[in-house]
């Protein structure tokens, strides 16, 4: 009876198992398979051409450099915010105290706060200061949406700083605000892995940029300029009834997956590494 | 520090009154019952009743769960206590690689696979005509996508079970799938459903996956195969148009309003439970 | 190390609190319930046993003693079989209880975990209250009567003296118990499938010393009933309720005899070396 039960089970998970795998592996092959013959030089060297949306001539390096523009700037932005953050709530008040639990409460629920919300907070700010859809509206949304990820890694990583650590450095003789430097440059690797994770995060949101980043043609060459972005020109290429744009569309995806296995690779580098050496 | 954090927080609460302030003239043209029991979406005529795009966040957010959670969770525990380690080792990056693969991927696979499956296999068998943008489409893409999200943090949660915890009960001769029956999901309780909470969430305000799959059509579905609008893609779909009819701006931000109330409720009243369940049992 | 200091002073106060019975004569091994042979253990390419062979008198205290890293507490899983899910560790040779070969091929793992209870170096109560936590085991092998079940648990409570102190409780989570309890609440729970067999894995060493006393006068109590192998790393914990001693050293089985036997008259100078405290 009970084994019987035990190999039912076992069989539905394995199926499940096998379900999920096979789904998330055809949809990598889908992808690749569909974006790997439109997938040329030109596509990640030139912008848009005149009549691009009809199939001609040029590529998305506009989309491309837009993203890496944005994503850059807002991830300097919410590092800044969201590092004292995480040091504030972990070493300068105690981690476990009710003051931290508030504070890391109210931050996990900003981290799940929908990106739509952020795109239409940072619409209505844009509108607020009288600016149009433009690369700096996009940071603004973007950093808040990255923030709470931010935050929420880096308090992670922070909680396993052995307190014996920060008691000896004061026990020595060191400041708080100076056992706070100690405890951040432990957790270096940890703030890697959490730009990583945010830029991963960011580059692929659609919400946030369609609302307040705009679309265009050109690189940025300002921060008032509106800035096109990869997720939006994957959507606006698909959205085309024209098939050379379609296919353009899924070489598009293929870039973006591309930009985004690169960075998930790179994160488990640096966490295997982070966990071989200690903390 | 201390400042920044309180300027995190302000974060928050500019947010929330910033959203409520800008919907105001909605909520006081139309009463709040009007806007959130009514179907009728007419931006023309000044009267938006959000009713349908509510069910249909609701509905998709319901199939995709429906699916995710089973799935995630046989495989979480499949993954974690029977695989073997090579398996893991093969599977694991895998699925954390997965969960890092951006909305819009899943929104393209689901228009170039879900839809025409949808309209040209499955819907078939159950109704006249459907177009494969539906409520269906909707759901299975977005729990598609928040699988291995599950998955990855349901696995963590089972790791920070103590291996002892099993001994013992296999050593009182239980099966292993007793042992996990009755010992590792309650034990891991909270885990588990913190992690289906962020599923949840996720899913709920998730916009572009969505938006790409499910028609976008104003009409409450009657069937999961027909056409569905959810409130993240009114937002994203009509942003653009805001400007030029009285009042409809307020109408989006009531939308994203509405939003960032239902997920934040959510949230806050699920950690309650949560914290509830884990001080009562002493998880 | 965790050399237990509490334990020392303890002893230096009161000497003689459990009672140490006369030990069985030799002959009774003629019929061992657990029969150990040639059980070679690695991890990975390490060795961790080397051809062990070891019979278990039945009810009585059987201590494994050793220096850290001997292998006591690997030989007393393998008992188990608790090492079955680690693909790295490799086992040959056999374990017989009551002339089964628990490493055999039709084995079912969970009809011999049945006969043995396992009681873990720190207390591992299940996130249940006091009453599940010993009605566990009778649940998972189908008893659902709730008076049969509530007879078992008063039962096994009262063997380990635990009855009195919870009895107005039962349904209160066991992890508000004091640690002492608790590892007489584990004790119940193994008790309650009715094993022929008690292992203990150096059960006291989180113990304070009054609780530590209990559980060994338990055990002491117990053996009437059931036959007991304890792996321990105090001495005087072997020297106060051991009737037999195994002594390993770097995985092997150096020297078994009755408790006299062996702190009285080793034939080993491993073993005279380990006892006199040259080494530990």
């Amino acid at each position: 009876m009970r084994k019987l039960e035990e190999q039912i089970m076992k069989a539905l998970m394995l199926l499940a198992s096998a379900i999920i795998m096979l789904i998330l592996g055809f949809i990598l092959w889908k992808i690749i398979s569909k974006g790997l013959p439109s997938l040329n030089w030109d596509m990640v060297t030139k912008t848009p051409s005149g009549g691009f949306y009809l199939g001609k001539e040029g590529g998305i390096l506009n989309a491309i450099m837009g993203s890496l523009m944005l994503i850059t700037c807002s991830v300097v932005i919410s590092i800044l915010l969201s590092l004292p953050v995480a040091l504030y709530i972990n070493f300068i008040l105690h981690r476990k105290s009710r003051a931290s639990g508030i504070i890391r409460f109210a931050f996990d629920i900003m981290f799940g706060i929908p990106s739509i919300v952020y795109g239409a907070f940072g619409f209505m700010v844009m509108m607020y200061l009288g600016l149009q859809a433009s690369l700096l509206g996009g940071i603004i949304a973007v950093s808040l949406l990255i923030m709470p990820i931010m935050v929420r890694s880096i308090d992670e990583v922070a909680g396993q700083v052995p307190r014996e650590l920060l008691e000896a450095t004061l026990s020595l003789g060191a400041t708080r605000y100076e056992m706070v430097k100690i405890a951040a440059r432990q957790i270096t690797p940890g703030i890697t892995t959490a730009i990583l994770l945010s830029v991963g995060r960011g580059i692929g949101d659609a919400a946030t940029v369609m609302l307040t980043a705009g679309f265009t043609d050109s690189i940025p060459t300002s921060l008032l300029q509106p800035a096109a972005t990869l997720p939006l020109a994957i959507f606006f290429q698909l959205s085309s009834p024209v098939e050379e744009v379609q296919n353009r569309a899924y070489s598009s995806a293929l870039i973006l997956t591309i930009i985004i296995l690169i960075l998930s690779f790179t994160t488990r580098y640096i966490s295997r590494k982070m966990s071989g050496s200690k903390i | 520090m201390l400042g920044i954090t309180v300027f995190g927080l302000l974060v928050l609460l500019v947010i929330s009154v910033g959203l409520l302030y800008k919907s105001m003239p909605v909520i006081k043209e139309q009463s709040l019952y009007d806007l959130l029991f009514t179907s009728s979406w007419k931006p023309s005529k000044d009267h938006f009743g959000f009713l349908t795009f509510i069910l249909s966040t609701l509905r998709v957010t319901f199939i995709a769960i429906l699916i995710a959670v089973p799935l995630s969770l046989l495989s979480a525990i499949y993954l974690s206590e029977y695989a073997s380690e090579r398996t893991k080792k093969m599977l694991s990056p895998g699925i954390d690689l997965l969960s890092g693969i951006p909305p819009v991927i899943y929104g393209v696979w689901g228009t170039l696979v879900v839809v025409p499956w949808i309209s040209d296999h499955l819907a078939p068998h159950f109704v006249d005509f459907s177009t494969g943008y539906s409520v269906l489409a909707g759901g299975i893409v977005l729990a598609i996508m928040i699988i291995p999200l599950i998955i990855s943090i349901i696995i963590e949660v089972f790791a920070a079970v103590p291996q002892e915890l099993r001994e013992v009960s296999l050593s009182v001769g239980a099966t292993k799938w007793q042992t996990i029956k009755r010992v590792l999901l309650l034990k891991s309780l909270p885990g588990v459903l913190a992690a289906v909470i962020l599923a949840i969430s996720r899913a709920f305000g998730e916009t572009i996956a969505v938006l790409m799959v499910c028609g976008n059509f104003t009409e409450i579905p009657k069937s999961v195969f027909d056409a569905c609008y959810p409130l993240p893609a009114l937002i994203a779909n009509n942003y653009g148009e805001m400007m030029s009819l009285p009042n409809y701006e307020s109408a989006l931000m009531f939308a994203a309003l509405l939003l960032f109330v239902i997920i934040i409720l959510f949230n806050a009243g699920s950690r309650l439970i949560l914290n509830h369940i884990t001080q009562r049992y002493q998880l | 190390m965790e050399t237990n200091l509490y334990s020392y002073q303890f002893r230096t106060e009161s000497d003689a609190v459990p009672q140490r019975s006369a030990p069985i004569k030799l002959t009774k091994l003629s019929f061992p319930l657990l029969r150990v042979i040639d059980l070679n253990v690695s991890i990975q390419d390490k060795q961790i046993l080397k051809d062990i062979n070891l019979q278990i008198p039945e009810k009585s205290i059987t201590c494994i003693i050793g220096p850290s890293g001997c292998g006591k507490t690997t030989l007393l899983r393998s008992l188990n079989r608790l090492h079955d899910d680690n693909a790295d560790i490799n086992i040959t040779g056999s374990v017989l209880v009551d002339n089964e070969d628990i490493y055999g091929k039709n084995v079912e793992v969970t009809h011999i975990r049945k006969k043995m209870g396992l009681l873990a170096q720190r207390p591992t109560v299940l996130p249940m209250s006091i009453f599940e936590n010993v009605a566990y085991g009778p649940r998972i092998h189908g008893i659902r009567d709730k008076r049969k079940l509530y007879g078992i648990v008063k039962n096994q409570l009262e063997a380990v003296g635990l009855w009195e102190e919870v009895k107005d409780r039962l349904k209160s989570p066991a992890i508000r118990l004091s640690i002492g309890q608790q590892q007489r609440l584990c004790l119940a729970r193994g008790l309650a499938v009715s094993p022929e067999i008690i292992l203990g894995d150096e059960a006291t060493s989180a113990l304070d010393p009054i609780a530590t006393t209990k559980i060994e006068q338990l055990f002491v109590s117990l053996k009437k009933e059931y036959s007991i192998v304890l792996v321990t790393h105090t001495l005087r914990q072997a020297r106060r309720i051991a009737d037999y001693v195994a002594f390993m050293y770097m995985g092997e089985l150096i020297e078994f005899g009755s408790a006299t036997e062996i702190f009285t008259n080793p034939k080993h100078q491993l073993t005279r070396d380990y006892i006199g405290g040259s080494f530990s």
